[in-house]
């Protein structure tokens, strides 16, 4: 079966929705589109998808079009949306799901920069157990290309990093986790269940 | 009054002066806090947006190390707080989940030990009569907005904390020490977290309307008790045609500030925004 949305036909898929659905557990099939979630978020502005379209089209299983929006890449996980929902769907996990799967998928990401980020951020904690926010800045930059850029937004964010600096904010060589064995058996046990990041992942 | 304390890895970087303050307040208040032995990133705005799984067995292993400790943990970064919460909520209500934590970080979890915000330590576990008796020289004159954003409040069912759409823990705090607290209605909004360092026009854009909102409301001032807030607030604000840039405090500063505590001034000077021009006009440093 297929759905009509806007010119483009797409396939409903019911074992994704419940698969989507078990991920989660976050109820979505409760939803019934007074749009609270949508209305309260600080983002859906910048979304393709609105978070009420989201659930919905989670919910009819339309997997194209919810795996491949920028939306999940987009949510800060404020909670907003899953505060106020009259029906207690937790709307984030729903997101974290999706994304969840987007990536096991391989499917290219609309946002590649947030993508670049998380990439970025989890190979900063798998080598050394905590952030180093100069390692996860250099890594970012370099993922997305930016490392040498002279724009005017690279230059400011020199410029603050030099300031950050001074202050003692950003540190060579902040401290470690010593035991890293357990940190790369979580990696590990996540590098079955996942393809390797795609192009621009850093 | 005794926790494990766990800094979380802005607190070692970017928000170095938020730790130097937390000790330093607590110490002066009495709880002693004994930092995690070897902690891990609970791997924030990252690990949920890729697994599951990661995500919980993250922060459980700072969990299993105050277990261990046998001590309730305070948590300083409010994004922190949020990550071992959401473990915690996760591993109380699925005891499958729980074992095959467990087995991957080698460690017994004990989940009858609390996970408090330091916020609430300071509240709550200790009263803010305890606080008010601390307080060497009122926040006179000090016009402050509290900000709560998201971390700490939602979602409620998992953080514990206050009233989700108006806390007023940390407004109870700055009023007893002495601060003018104003009123405003984005004390919980999003400041955009982490898309500063991937959207940072979205980021801009909100950080944007919350210090518009303090400023409308009378405030000279916000105060922030997590670090992304606190860091996107003080730098990426954008002030207008003849506006100050304004000041964006860690509760435990002006806590230490209104306690006389002597290294007030070199945790104040490692902000971006320097408040101290500020504060030397409302005759609070000189």
């Amino acid at each position: 079966m297929t759905v009509r949305i806007k010119n483009t036909d797409y396939q409903v898929d019911a074992a994704f929705a419940r698969e989507i659905g078990k991920m989660c557990n976050a109820h979505a099939e409760r939803c019934y589109q007074c749009m609270m979630c949508t209305a309260g978020c600080p983002v859906s502005y910048a979304m393709d998808l609105k978070p009420h379209q989201v659930v919905r089209f989670a919910q009819m299983g339309l997997k194209d079009l919810v795996l491949n929006c920028s939306t999940i890449w987009l949510c800060a996980s404020c909670e907003t949306c899953a505060t106020r929902c009259p029906n207690e769907i937790e709307i984030v996990r729903v997101m974290d799901a999706l994304r969840e799967t987007a990536i096991r998928e391989g499917i290219e990401v609309p946002e590649k920069a947030a993508r670049a980020f998380h990439d970025s951020f989890l190979k900063v904690i798998r080598g050394r157990g905590r952030i180093s926010e100069l390692g996860l800045m250099t890594r970012l930059k370099w993922a997305t290309g930016e490392m040498f850029s002279l724009s005017g937004r690279a230059l400011a964010d020199m410029w603050l990093g030099w300031r950050m600096f001074v202050r003692g904010k950003l540190k060579f060589f902040p401290k470690k986790t010593e035991d890293r064995q357990v940190i790369e058996r979580m990696f590990e046990r996540l590098d079955k269940e996942t393809p390797p990041p795609g192009k621009g992942a850093g | 009054m005794k926790f494990a304390y766990y800094p979380g890895c802005s607190l070692e970087g970017s928000s170095l002066e938020f730790n130097e303050s937390v000790l330093a307040v607590a110490k002066t208040l009495g709880i002693e806090l004994v930092e995690l032995p070897d902690w891990n990133c609970c791997g924030a705005s990252s690990a949920h947006h890729v697994d599951k799984f990661l995500s919980i067995a993250l922060p459980a292993r700072n969990m299993a190390i105050a277990g261990e400790l046998g001590l309730d943990m305070a948590v300083a970064c409010a994004a922190c707080f949020s990550r071992e919460k959401h473990a915690r909520h996760e591993l109380r209500a699925d005891p499958e989940l729980k074992s095959r934590v467990e087995e991957i970080i080698g460690k017994k979890l004990n989940l009858d030990h609390q996970v408090r915000h330091m916020l609430d330590v300071v509240v709550r576990e200790l009263g803010i009569e305890r606080v008010r008796e601390k307080v060497a020289r009122p926040l006179k004159g000090l016009k402050v907005a509290c900000y709560y954003g998201c971390y700490l409040v939602r979602p409620p069912a998992v953080m514990e904390f206050d009233d989700p759409e108006n806390p007023r823990i940390m407004d109870d705090l700055m009023r007893a020490l002495g601060a003018d607290v104003r009123d405003w209605s984005s004390k919980i909004d999003c400041c955009g977290g982490s898309l500063v360092l991937y959207r940072i026009d979205i980021a801009e854009k909100l950080v944007g309307g919350i210090v518009k909102d303090a400023r409308e409301s009378g405030a000279d001032a916000i105060v922030c008790a997590c670090p992304l807030c606190q860091s996107n607030l003080d730098i990426r604000q954008r002030p207008g045609e003849g506006e100050e840039r304004m000041p964006v405090f860690f509760f435990t500063e002006l806590m230490g500030l209104a306690m006389g505590l002597p290294d007030v001034r070199s945790w104040l000077k490692k902000h971006i925004t320097s408040p101290l021009k500020y504060l030397e006009s409302v005759g609070l440093v000189s």
